[in-house]
């Protein structure tokens, strides 16, 4: 009992100075790769930090929504029409790059827009707007392509998701670089401040004189341009359109920040969290397909985790506010 | 905090017992025992001599202990007999006896004078017939001990007098009466004996022929002014606030606040002081002038009131005033953002100066300024907020119940806080339902009484016997009767029974209207539509949507929400393409289907009601987990159900499906059951009220469990039903279902937010998505729009809804 105790006790240490998800990460790199040593390769390694790098730059904008008490799952019709869209207006030449982002970032921009007014005008509550949205991005997907997506990314383009800079994947540092900035708002502005305290107490903050609505409208916005961006990144790396490739991240993307720690009732977590969020989620991926687990196992997995890793951080609080 | 210290307190047949005491005396406490809300941690209950254990309110109920709160506690959706009957409805089986309901209900409420009409929600009626409704709810459960906490607050005289007499023929009839109250004639004019509580004890019990007003008042106070508050103010400066107007529900009044000078707000709560103090920051209605260092002031909201120097304090710290996941250092800025920022970044060295400034000058005690506040004490939570305020430019600031949940020793020191702020120029009011530290704090007392200024006394010299006196003895002062706040409302005419059906069918019937016109235009413009196939065809295609909206629209009623209806839906299909395959029995295939939908309910269930994880990701983890499942079971498109079981299930005679027919007889059984069934008025009380479904003894946990089961439940059965359709098993059959059903039930008029909603309009809802696709398809659009429209619907019905709910 004593040493149990004690253990226990070394553990919400460890996660106190270094946060709960990154010794979750730790513990599942070391499982992973006691049962699987492919996993210890520098190369798989540099693999799951660029494939987390869009599934992160997503979280990154889920974490805004949900530390304003909301919630994004619209997120997936972003990066499915951004790389519809890009792919199409791109068609291959480099000359249209910048046609082709701007279109992105506008139609990200329009979507974030529109999730704001639903929500904080319209009063519409944020799981059924940002589902009824995500059902109209992928319709127009549909729609816009009538089911068969053509065209393609220039290859100057390709050289942003996929491409390396000093033997690291550009994506990631674009990745860390996003987060880094986001974090930083969230902490040190005057913006971030207030996004923390509407969704911790949104009567409170009103009555403290933050603009509640225009605050977590922001954060939609927000949300839906990091979506993009992480679209135009997955597009510039994949180099192909495909009408499936959102769809994977109106899950992952809230598995990512809750893993992290982020909570749903609003005001609770942090962008740096979720960075090690993405990285989890990536992580046990690329295990579970070494390991040759099917499919549906990850699935099972991932809903599990989620469920699991509220009741843990839950613990975690009660553990130390006792 | 101990609410209450060795109180016996005792109540006989055919009596009524009053029970007075000041604000937090621990009258409503001590009933709330008695009612099995909260439990002694020592002592005991007896009831005809014998102990009794009262753990919940339906143990109360059941020992024939009914309380009427102050703050009603029907369920606003449902009709009135409804709420007199909820918990243990006279019933045919599963149906409702209404007939008797009514009858029974309208002699019983006869009894208590004018009643309202029984098939009236709730929501619409006054104040004085939800009390009479509740008062009629405790008889129709043969109460021998009744509770009244304050019931005459919100009545007129004539009410107030009617209601007397009833109260008088119950104690005719036996009844122990207990009546609580704040108003001295009242409990002179009404009770036998009257027990007099202070600080949570019982100073005395006397008959009501030893008591006098002046007795009564005089055993109120007398609590040792034991607190050494600070010398009060010498000279006032120039008015800052002037105060003349009416907040919204109150009488006229006018106030004037000086420089230098703190004005208490007294009275017994709720009589209007709170609404003042409330208006002066924007946050409740007031018609009138405010002027703030002479100018007018048209407040309309926090934003702009503090930008004019005028701050409110709440007496809710925890709901209203802290950010409790925070630390102390993000309590204090978050009201600074912008004094404290340049470019919108936050001066962070001087929000750590400031901030720590504070907190020493404040003393106050936590390991850093990064300490949560909600692991603060009550006293040091208070100084975080007035370390908040200390920081602002503020030229008024309104404090409610500022030392209400606080130790004393931190009251001191606030109290000298308070005072240094006046001493410094500011003006200060402040609202407390503490008699003594108004007296002992303030410079000048307004008492309240009826929504308005009863009398106001200079703060030196006020005594107890005067302020309390001015509260409850309103007549004394101003002659006024006791507080008719609101006139006698008109008698309105019996309803009809018709309109109100036409309002809870209201969007069902626009969307009746919405089918037919987008089937008359789809046939006008396209000759293959009205043709037998086409129409039989749209009837298998509603069937699974329907029985999936079906068990969406239960859980959405008790107010959660089944993201894992889609992969249920894809999970079952991958079942029956394994194991209703060949040419054996189909049944257990069918069961292993039906099973799995129960364990997925069952496990929803679990994960929301018992181990507390938020509806929205707890049905967002098992839409992972059983998706993980179906592609488990069938990793692609394949395999195939057996032709017998899909043929019968997508049979088809002339224009009608058979299935589509069964589905239909489940939803009329359903709108039945919803209507005038005993599960209806459960699941409506528990979306609509916990708090009032709880009271009436209803297990709400259960019901929600429940509801999450039978989702789970209409799910398999609509998977076995997509399954025959598709004819084989596939892991992404389901995913468009968890949308669509949600869009389904809301398009019909359910609320997300629980209690509102109706079989009959989910049904049309799933029609209409069916259609919509349909028509689509028959005009040649690419069937893609059908994505687009189920989104557009959904959102336009919310934001509709939810502005039509606004608005009322």
């Amino acid at each position: 009992m004593q040493s149990r105790h004690g253990f226990g006790n070394s553990l919400i240490g460890l996660i106190n100075r270094i946060g709960a998800v990154w010794v979750a990460v730790i513990g599942l790199y070391v499982v992973s790769g006691a049962i699987s040593p492919a996993m210890f390769q520098i190369g798989q390694v540099l693999n799951i930090l660029q494939v987390a790098a869009f599934l992160g730059v997503i979280a990154c904008g889920q974490t805004l929504v949900l530390l304003a008490g909301g919630i994004d799952l619209s997120q997936a019709g972003v990066v499915t029409l951004v790389n519809i869209v890009a792919a199409e207006i791109m068609g291959g030449h480099a000359a249209n790059i910048p046609a082709a982002v701007a279109a992105c970032v506008l139609l990200a921009l329009a979507v974030g827009v529109g999730n704001a007014i639903t929500v904080t005008r319209l009063g519409v509550t944020p799981l059924i707007a940002t589902l009824g949205m995500n059902a109209i991005l992928y319709g127009g997907a549909l729609v816009y392509t009538g089911g068969a997506p053509h065209g393609g990314i220039a290859a100057a383009f390709a050289g942003i998701g996929a491409g390396s800079v000093f033997g690291l994947p550009s994506a990631t540092l674009i990745w860390l670089a996003l987060s880094a900035a986001v974090a930083w708002i969230t902490r040190a502005t005057a913006f971030g401040r207030a996004l923390y305290a509407a969704g911790a107490n949104p009567v409170a903050a009103h009555l403290v004189g933050v603009p509640v609505a225009r605050t977590i409208g922001i954060a939609y916005v927000g949300a839906s341009l990091l979506a993009g961006a992480g679209g135009l990144l997955i597009t510039s790396y994949i180099g192909a359109p495909s009408l499936g490739i959102g769809e994977q991240f109106t899950l992952t993307s809230v598995a990512a920040v809750v893993i992290g720690g982020t909570a749903l009732s609003g005001g609770i977590g942090s962008v740096v969290a979720t960075v090690g969020g993405a990285i989890f989620v990536t992580e046990l991926a690329s295990f579970t397909t070494i390991a040759r687990i099917s499919t549906g196992m990850q699935y099972v997995a991932q809903g599990a985790l989620i469920a699991l890793s509220v009741l843990a951080y839950r613990a975690v609080a009660r553990a130390r506010a006792a | 905090m101990r609410a209450l210290h060795d109180v016996s307190f005792d109540v006989q047949a055919g009596e009524i017992h009053a029970l007075i005491g000041e604000n937090g005396a621990g009258k409503s406490t001590l009933m709330r025992v008695l009612a099995g809300v909260y439990q002694p941690d020592s002592g005991h209950v007896r009831i005809d001599g014998a102990p009794a254990r009262l753990a919940t309110p339906a143990d109360a109920f059941a020992r024939g202990i009914a309380m009427v709160y102050q703050d009603t506690r029907l369920v606003p959706v449902l009709d009135g007999a409804a709420n007199l009957y909820l918990g243990r409805e006279p019933a045919f089986g599963p149906l409702l006896d209404r007939a008797r309901m009514l009858r029974d209900g309208a002699v019983l409420l006869a009894t208590l004078g004018d009643a309202p009409d029984l098939r009236r929600p709730v929501s619409d009626l006054s104040r004085a017939e939800s009390q009479m409704l509740e008062i009629g709810r405790a008889l129709a459960r043969d109460a021998r001990v009744l509770i009244l906490d304050e019931p005459t607050s919100a009545l007129t005289s004539a009410e107030t007098r009617s209601l007397f007499e009833r109260l008088r023929d119950l104690r005719a009839r036996g009844v122990a009466i207990v009546f609580i109250s704040h108003r001295i004639p009242e409990v002179l004019a009404l009770a036998d004996r009257v027990t007099v509580l202070k600080d949570g004890e019982r100073v005395g019990t006397l008959p009501i022929a030893a008591a006098s007003a002046d007795r009564l008042v005089e055993m109120m106070v007398g609590r040792a002014m034991a607190l050494a508050y600070p010398p009060r103010g010498r000279a006032f400066g120039a008015p800052v606030l002037e105060i003349d107007g009416t907040p919204a529900g109150g009488r006229p009044l006018r106030l004037t606040v000086h420089a230098g000078e703190i004005v208490g707000l007294g009275g017994v709560q709720g009589s209007g002081q709170q609404e003042l103090a409330r208006s002066l920051f924007g946050l409740h209605g007031f018609a009138g002038t405010l002027r703030l260092n002479g100018a007018a002031l048209t407040l309309n909201g926090p934003r702009q009131a503090i930008a004019a120097g005028l701050i409110y304090v709440p007496a809710d710290r925890r709901g209203e005033s802290l950010f409790l996941p925070h630390g102390i250092r993000a309590n204090v800025t978050a009201a600074h953002l912008r004094a404290w920022s340049r470019g919108g970044v936050i001066d962070a060295a001087r929000e750590r100066a400031e901030v720590a400034r504070q907190i020493t000058a404040l003393r106050i005690r936590a390991p850093s300024a990064e300490q949560p506040v909600a692991l603060l004490s009550g006293g040091n939570q208070q100084k975080v907020v007035f370390a908040r305020w200390f920081l602002a430019s503020a030229r008024v600031l309104v404090f409610d119940e500022p030392t209400q949940g606080v130790d004393v020793e931190t009251k001191l020191e606030l109290y000298r806080l308070i005072r240094g702020l006046a001493d410094g120029g500011m003006a200060i009011v402040v609202v407390s339902s503490d008699v003594l530290e108004l007296i002992g704090l303030t410079d000048r007392i307004a008492v309240f009484s009826a929504g308005g200024i009863a009398a106001e006394l200079p703060a030196a010299g006020a005594t107890e016997e005067a302020v309390i006196g001015a509260s409850v003895l309103p007549g004394r002062q101003d002659g006024a009767s006791p507080a008719p706040q609101a006139g006698t409302p008109a008698r309105r005419p019996a309803v009809r029974p018709g309109a109100l059906l036409v309002r809870r069918y209201a969007a069902p019937l626009v969307l009746l209207g919405l089918i037919a016109v987008l089937a008359g235009a789809t046939a006008a413009a396209s000759p293959y539509f009205l043709t037998p196939r086409t129409i039989s065809s749209l009837q298998i295609q509603t069937a699974p949507l329907a029985l999936a909206s079906l068990g969406q629209l239960a859980v959405l009623l008790v107010g959660g929400i089944d993201l894992s209806i889609g992969p249920t839906i894809s999970l079952v299909t991958g079942i029956a393409s394994v194991l209703i395959a060949g040419n054996g029995s189909p049944l257990i295939g069918i069961a292993v289907a039906i099973g799995t939908g129960l364990l997925v309910g069952a496990g929803n269930a679990a994960l929301v009601e018992l181990l507390a994880i938020p509806d929205l990701i707890a049905t967002l983890a098992s839409f992972s987990v059983v998706q993980g499942l179906a592609l488990i079971v069938r990793p692609s498109p394949g395999g195939s159900v057996a032709d017998a079981v899909a043929d019968l299930l997508t049979t088809r005679i002339g224009v009608v499906a058979p299935v589509f027919l069964v589905v239909v007889g489940v939803y009329v059984l359903a709108e039945l059951l919803l209507l005038r069934g005993r599960v209806g008025a459960r699941l409506y009380a528990v979306g609509s009220s916990p708090e009032g479904a709880r009271a009436a003894g209803i297990p709400v946990r259960r019901v929600r469990a429940l509801s999450y089961v039978f989702s789970g439940l209409a799910a398999s059965v609509a998977g076995l039903l997509v399954a025959a359709r598709i004819g084989s098993g596939d892991p992404q059959a389901g995913s468009a279902f968890t949308l669509a059903s949600v869009t389904a039930a809301v398009v019909g008029g359910a609320s997300v937010f629980g209690g509102i909603g109706t079989a009959a309009g989910a049904l049309l809802g799933s029609l209409l998505l069916i259609l919509v696709q349909n028509a689509l398809n028959q005009l040649h659009v690419t069937p893609y729009w059908q994505y687009v429209c189920t989104g557009a619907l959904t959102l336009a019905a919310v934001a509709a809804f939810s502005r039509r709910r606004k608005g009322r």
